[in-house]
């Protein structure tokens, strides 16, 4: 069973037995995003641990989530949104306390319906029966964000910068 | 249109046309404006509809004579007014019912991306979009006549320097003809304009993988001699965020006609029209105006167009 463990200089978030672990989510605050995209909230049955603004050697600030007994349908089906938000982090998978896989989040070639697009004179924030579509152009993964274009208003923006927009 | 299921005959945006494909056209269109009674009955039988959200007068009107003179038809609309599309009718819907009504639909819609989800509806219909205009995006059909012009004059597509003077930011010409004039290798491009609306960064991010050179440039003084094309655009009083602003600012987006005297002999001042007072009336009469000439090139342009698009079979048309 997990737990919150304190010690006088630290508090400790104990292994998991069985889920997952990303780590390394930057921007710091991330996490929540993960967490919406992955539909998890309060009525989640099983325990969730979200640390924000972790100290990294690497990136000096980060958030890491670790997620109990989470379903590998829902994750697969939330990849490509992750891979929106945090492309080059890594997913480790657990069971019994041990890793068992880690997996590369890949930043998706297309984002179809994933968010709307920001321009504001665009088609698809009308009232249309229609799906947004956007190509994610060949830009290092980096912490500012990938970058993509409305195969249908051509706008082109980092979507670090419109979160809100995810769907 | 990043699309490659979609039929080749949708004309939505220059920037998905080959040098090849814009070549052929000039091609035929030179010889439409040589023996314009060859070709009277290439399109008989055949309807185009003219869907026009926005208001418009030459592209439609042109589109209308082009149509008439191969032996067509037309049909459509001029505003929303009077259209299921003031009770709310989505675009959606509207481009379904005419793809059954029309072999061909010309749609100027005010939103950008309008022309891509119209080709994808019509798709379906086998029946061919061309966009007459899409928000601020994309204007591919004035952009064909715009180039078949410079064409016209200049007997070359490269090598040219053209300046490009006023609302560089919201005008889909602009935007058309530098996508087009980027497949024909090295041109020199000079802009001119205020900062708040210099060209689309969407525009400048795509062609700087291109062998056009754009500058920026204070005043058109500074290049006017050197340039064998000014095209010249309607600077747009609600554009401005003050309307004090735009009466500061617009004399100097305005050709002078002594500036016209440093100019070379065949350069050739272009606009796609309507003009307020960009240009004065008394530009008109110098050898160098050719923007009336421009406009009659356009019912020439889209004759060649309607006739590659509606007598040829699906996939072939934009190479």
């Amino acid at each position: 069973m997990e737990e919150l463990k304190t010690n006088e200089k630290q508090l400790i978030v104990k292994k998991i037995d069985n889920g997952i672990v990303i780590d390394h989510i930057r921007p710091p605050g991330r996490a929540f995003h993960l967490l919406k995209a992955l539909n998890i909230d309060e009525n989640y049955p099983h325990s969730v641990f979200v640390a924000i603004n972790v100290p990294s050697k690497k990136y000096g600030r980060k958030d890491v989530l670790k997620i109990r007994n989470v379903s590998e349908d829902l994750l697969h089906q939330s990849l490509d949104v992750l891979g929106l938000l945090i492309a080059g982090s890594n997913i480790v998978y657990i069971e019994n306390y041990e890793v068992v896989k880690k997996e590369k989040i890949k930043a998706p070639e297309r984002a179809i319906g994933l968010m709307s697009c920001p321009g504001i004179s665009c088609i698809t924030n009308l009232r249309e029966d229609v799906e947004t579509d956007f190509i994610i152009l060949p830009i290092q993964e980096s912490l500012e964000g990938l970058k993509l274009r409305c195969t249908y208003c051509d706008k082109i923006f980092n979507v670090q910068e419109h979160i809100s927009l995810l769907l | 249109m990043n699309d490659s299921n979609l039929d080749k005959r949708h004309i939505i945006r220059i920037r998905d046309m080959s040098e090849e494909f814009i070549q052929t056209i000039i091609d035929e269109t030179y010889q439409i404006k040589n023996h314009p009674n060859d070709f009277n009955d290439v399109l008989k039988g055949k309807i185009l509809a003219l869907a026009f959200w926005e208001p418009s007068t030459r592209t439609r009107l042109s589109f209308e004579s082009a149509m008439l003179r191969l032996g067509g038809q037309t049909m459509g609309f001029s505003s929303q007014s009077g259209t299921s599309i003031e009770k709310g009718e989505s675009l959606s819907d509207t481009i379904t019912m005419l793809a059954s009504y029309a072999h061909c639909i010309v749609l100027r819609h005010p939103k950008r991306g309008s022309g891509v989800l119209a080709a994808k509806v019509a798709d379906k219909y086998g029946v061919p979009v061309i966009s007459g205009g899409s928000g601020s995006q994309e204007h591919p059909t004035q952009a064909l006549l715009d180039i078949f012009t410079i064409h016209e004059y200049h007997k070359r597509l490269s090598g040219l320097k053209l300046g490009i003077m006023g609302d560089l930011r919201y005008s889909r010409t602009i935007s058309s003809l530098l996508y087009g004039l980027s497949k024909f290798g090295k041109n020199e491009i000079y802009s001119i304009s205020h900062p708040s609306l210099g060209l689309q960064e969407e525009l400048l991010f795509d062609l700087s993988e291109t062998q056009l050179e754009i500058t920026t440039s204070a005043s058109l003084t500074d290049v006017i001699a050197d340039l064998d094309v000014l095209y010249v655009t309607r600077l747009q009083k609600e554009r401005f965020p003050d309307p004090m602003l735009y009466n500061k600012v617009k004399g100097a987006y305005q050709v002078q006609l002594e500036m016209i005297r440093l100019a070379k002999d065949d350069l050739i001042i272009m606009h796609p029209l309507p003009r307020v007072d960009e240009i004065p009336y008394g530009v008109d009469r110098l050898p160098q105006a050719k923007y009336f000439e421009q406009a009659k090139n356009g019912v020439y342009t889209r004759m060649a167009l309607l006739k590659r698009i509606i007598t040829d079979s699906k996939q072939k048309a934009r190479g």
